[in-house]
């Protein structure tokens, strides 16, 4: 719970560094988010292989990799449609 | 003819557009606004000047997208640093998430310069087009209809062609180049590194070639057609002064009344090339600073990040940079253009 408390505080402090700099906010939410899963997905991972379910550990892990995998979809979308109205 | 009643609604539209867009061209006084033609008041300490504010101004609006960039970029290496704390079993997916992430922000700026480039080279094409006529009827009312004879196809020529290289070669390639230049550092490896550098170098060449060909025939040329001109002057004069009486009065009248056209086509001329310069000087200067802003922020955050994000940084300068000389060949190939066919008109009257 403190571990989490933690995080969402440091989220906050990031958001508003990147809110005082006019970065846009949709690549706001993509870091926070990217930094969210990350420490997620580490923490469950641990806490798996703690419990003696490393298996199933490593299968999480290949969700999380798949998943931020398909996170960066409409980043590839976005780039596809840039490059497609220029060309 | 009168100079004061000479049309020069063409240049006042141009001129009106010019104030319109650069706010503090208005207060700059370094051509006349009232009368156009008296172009030997031209201050160019009073333009470099403007220049100057307008860098100034640019460098505090092109700072926004530097401080943009840097922060993000910062996060990213913050972000990076952070990850490796825990561990570096998702580094390559993340990276390559937040390289997408970049090369979006990137290629949205890079888009922004290419459409302003191709709007401000269509226009400078357009003001060439609406003022060249102008200055080619004055010439051949000065007696040089060699000039006007060939110096009027090469001209159309000319914009054609530049209408050709800026959309079919030098301005799509760049893109092409540019694209391909982001694909490539989504892999680790540098795959396509020999095609861009190929294509990059085909954009620029072949727009630098067309310049220095077309300026070797206009040479060429401005050398033999005042000549020419020149003889057909001379040899008019000679058999007008055997006309018996007034032979001689009327050809001093005639040299006297192509003298006094010529400075009206000279001012016409110059106000031609300052116009010129003034419509593509204040886009090169946009472009060029920020240029150097994200030069200087690739070399400020080298040390920072991996040198993945640099790379895709360098990327983008490279394609701004080329965005920058395709602007300024196609700049000083139609100033040169315009000087060699004043010069080559005043030409006729020295050989006389």
């Amino acid at each position: 719970m403190m571990a989490l408390q933690l995080l969402s505080g440091i989220i906050g402090q990031i958001t508003n560094v990147f809110l005082d700099f006019n970065v846009g906010q949709e690549y706001v939410s993509i870091i926070i988010r990217l930094i969210g899963i990350v420490y997620y997905a580490e923490f469950v991972s641990f806490l798996l292989s703690e419990t003696s379910l490393g298996n199933v550990g490593k299968m999480f892990e290949y969700i999380v990799k798949l998943y931020l995998i398909g996170y960066s979809l409409p980043m590839i979308i976005k780039l596809f449609e840039l490059i497609l109205s220029v060309v | 003819m009168d100079a004061a009643g000479f049309d020069l609604s063409a240049f006042e539209n141009i001129w009106a557009e010019l104030y319109n867009q650069y706010d503090w061209l208005m207060d700059a006084d370094y051509l006349d606004k009232t009368n156009l033609l008296k172009v030997e008041n031209f201050n160019i300490v009073g333009f470099f000047q403007s220049l100057g504010d307008y860098a100034l101004h640019e460098l505090t609006t092109g700072f926004t997208q530097f401080k943009s960039v840097l922060i993000f970029l910062l996060i990213i290496a913050l972000f990076q640093n952070i990850q490796s704390i825990f561990s570096t079993k998702y580094e390559k997916v993340t990276n390559t998430v937040l390289k997408l992430v970049l090369m979006v922000q990137l290629f949205q700026l890079f888009i922004f310069y290419h459409d302003y480039v191709l709007d401000i080279l269509t226009r400078y094409m357009n003001i060439v087009v609406a003022i060249f006529p102008m200055l080619l009827s004055l010439i051949t009312i000065t007696g040089a209809l060699w000039n006007q004879t060939l110096f009027k196809p090469a001209v159309v020529f000319l914009i054609n062609a530049s209408y050709f290289f800026i959309n079919a070669i030098s301005l799509p390639l760049t893109v092409v180049g540019t694209i391909f230049g982001f694909i490539n550092q989504i892999n680790v490896e540098d795959l396509y590194g020999r095609l861009i550098g190929f294509i990059n170098k085909v954009a620029l060449w072949t727009l630098g070639g067309y310049f220095a060909f077309f300026l070797t025939l206009m040479s060429i040329q401005n050398m033999t057609l005042s000549f020419a001109d020149g003889l057909f002057f001379r040899t008019t004069q000679n058999l007008m002064n055997h006309i018996p009486v007034i032979g001689s009065k009327f050809t001093d009248t005639i040299v006297s009344v192509v003298s006094t056209l010529s400075i009206l086509r000279n001012s016409v001329g110059l106000l031609g090339v300052i116009t010129l310069v003034v419509v593509v000087a204040f886009p090169i200067v946009k472009v060029g600073v920020s240029l150097i802003l994200f030069r200087l922020l690739t070399g400020v955050i080298q040390p920072i990040v991996s040198k993945d994000y640099i790379k895709i940084l360098d990327v983008f300068n490279t394609g701004l940079m080329n965005l920058l000389v395709i602007m300024m060949i196609i700049g000083v190939m139609f100033i040169f253009t315009f000087f060699i066919i004043l010069y080559s008109s005043n030409m006729m009257l020295l050989t006389n």
